[in-house]
């Protein structure tokens, strides 16, 4: 009986030959992708965040700005998934501001979709002197991800990993000026970059020591350098990047980078950060992210969010998992996830079939399936 | 090196200053506004197209070219005004309802301008009423939406199904961009091109005025 026709019985506890309680953690699963040994199945995970909300009728705006509800949304999520195809981790994720709203970006809220920009926190230089350090435990909605981290460390902590993002400091500085102007104040005033820069990074910082403390990971999301030279990148983003994973590293803050976008330029550069793991969006191929950096970092991703997962069939996400596993799972190094964030409106049964299409070809040892 | 290509190589490098100040020498030397504009300025932000394009420069050296060619806009202006104006196309541009992203949006806005389309920008954050005013009131060739947000993808629904509705007259072709959007969901709303990118807009900007001509 194949892996495939065991999964279908719901009540029967053996995958690939092992009963259930033989089966690997999460956390195992995931040390053997950093140890670059063999577990029983690629680690993954779909990323599922403020659609768990939208699953269960949550609005969007309540989602955002109480932990007790955004907990109560993933634990939900998490529930909802036959015992044998629960995710190995969970990704917390509310929007892209928190941390430059705690800076003073203003947002606007929003009840059925997540918040857009609304007011840069330093419109002229001069405003850079009124920034504070945020205090993750007060400001803005900080404390809303780790009352939610908490929560849910203490409900499932246990059995599932726990990452929650945040913004790299690059990105940060477009929140805090506004994209477009950022971009010409990298030509016109690279002192302003490097203050802005110093802010950010010191802000992310503290915020990653408190998510552990809470129980997550930190999960640094940085599109804004796709958008620049390679140059670029490593005269402003790459120093304060490094600099953040050393220190957290001290801190016992393991630093995982997650870049939307075009990041084929400055992927090696990306790697030289440091950080343990880079998870890539759908414009990569993930078989070339591996042969490129997999020696540095473990790879992560990356089946398409919103063609597949949200508007695909369980087929066609059968087939891009297949087709990634293929790609990047040998020699171990590698976690199955998707490109980004799935979207609001993804259905749940896509969800599950990824974590399915997981088992059927993801199993160690892999065999050319 | 002649002044013309003097011009071009500054708003290449975004040297806005220069390109200001070559602008009023080439004035000075008897050259017509015209001749700047077309042998100076969009010979410019062409090799800024191309060059955006084959990933030799990012957004901020694009921002700063077009920074140039504003400023040196910004003084024959008032030199052209009143002429009727030579335009290879105009192209209505917003950002969907429920959307505030514009980086990509204004890239567009800046390639298509640098390639001589008329462009109209209705913002951000605009509903398809918007997208329908500016259609009739504007009569443009090409309209363009743009969407970073998954959640904006039904608005790209919205905003062709309402265009379709209104009843245009003068025949238009839509296109769409943006990273939450693709050929796929171009095909499911109805769209008739999709970007990639900034560059690769221009190429299919192109590509529709060339079906409107032949009247496909």
């Amino acid at each position: 009986m194949g892996v495939l026709d065991r999964l279908a019985l719901e009540k029967d506890p053996f995958i690939g030959g092992k009963n259930m309680t033989q089966l690997m953690t999460p956390k195992e699963r995931i040390r053997a992708a950093f140890d670059r040994s063999e577990s029983d199945r690629v680690p993954a995970y779909p990323m599922s965040c403020t659609n768990n909300a939208t699953m269960m009728g949550m609005p969007v705006v309540e989602y955002s700005t109480d932990g007790e509800k955004m907990a109560q949304a993933y634990i939900e999520y998490y529930k909802r998934f036959k015992p044998h195809l629960k995710p190995d981790v969970l990704i917390l994720f509310q929007d892209t501001f928190v941390e430059a709203e705690a800076l003073g970006t203003k947002i606007k809220l929003r009840d059925d979709a997540e918040p857009v920009w609304s007011e840069p926190a330093i419109d002229s230089p001069k405003d850079i002197e009124k920034l504070k350090i945020p205090d993750p435990a007060r400001d803005a909605r900080m404390p809303v991800m780790l009352e939610c981290a908490s929560i849910v460390q203490r409900e499932i902590g246990k059995e599932v990993k726990i990452g929650a993002v945040c913004l790299g400091p690059f990105s940060i500085c477009g929140a805090l000026r506004g994209e477009e102007r950022f971009m010409i104040d990298l030509v016109e005033n690279p002192p302003l970059v490097h203050r802005l820069m110093e802010i950010s990074t010191e802000a992310l910082y503290r915020y990653g020591l408190a998510l552990k403390k809470a129980g997550a990971s930190a999960s640094v999301s940085e599109p804004l350098p796709t958008i620049v030279s390679l140059e670029y990148y490593d005269k402003y983003d790459y120093p304060y990047l490094k600099d953040l994973v050393a220190r957290w590293e001290k801190a016992g803050v393991h630093c995982f980078l997650h870049v939307c976008g075009q990041s084929d330029h400055i992927l090696e550069g990306l790697a030289r950060t440091g950080c343990w793991a880079i998870s890539v969006d759908e414009n990569m191929d993930i078989g070339e992210a591996k042969r490129r950096v997999g020696d540095k970092v473990v790879v992560v991703g990356n089946v398409d969010p919103i063609d597949t997962m949200r508007y695909g069939t369980p087929e066609r996400i059968e087939a891009e998992v297949r087709d990634c596993i293929r790609k990047a799972a040998s020699g171990s190094g590698y976690i199955l996830s998707t490109g980004c964030e799935c979207p609001i409106g993804t259905p749940f049964e896509n969800l599950e079939a990824f974590m399915e299409a997981a088992w059927k070809y993801g199993t160690y040892p892999l065999d050319g399936r | 090196m002649d002044i013309l290509e003097e011009i071009q190589k500054n708003l290449i490098g975004g040297k806005y200053a220069q390109v200001a100040e070559l602008t009023r020498s080439a004035l000075d030397a008897g050259l017509l506004p015209d001749t700047i504009i077309h042998e100076g300025y969009l010979r410019g932000m062409e090799a800024v197209g191309q060059r955006f394009k084959a990933q030799e420069i990012w957004v901020p050296e694009v921002l700063m070219a077009a920074k140039a060619m504003n400023m040196g806009m910004e003084i024959l202006a008032p030199l052209i005004k009143g002429q009727p104006k030579e335009n290879r196309g105009k192209v209505v541009i917003g950002t969907v309802k429920g959307d505030v992203h514009d980086i990509g949006k204004n890239l567009v806005k800046i390639m298509l301008n640098g390639t001589g389309f008329t462009v109209v920008d209705i913002g951000v954050d605009a509903s398809p009423q918007k997208f329908v005013n500016a259609a009739i009131g504007e009569e443009p060739d090409i309209i363009g939406m743009s969407a970073l947000l998954s959640t904006s993808i039904p608005r790209i629904g919205d905003t062709v199904k309402a265009l379709r509705q209104a009843g245009i007259k003068k025949p238009y072709k839509t296109i769409i961009g943006g990273a939450a959007v693709s050929q796929q969901v171009a095909n499911d709303f109805g769209a008739d091109a999709y970007a990639f990118d900034a560059a690769i807009a221009v190429e299919k900007v192109k590509e529709l005025m060339g079906k409107l001509r032949e009247g496909k």
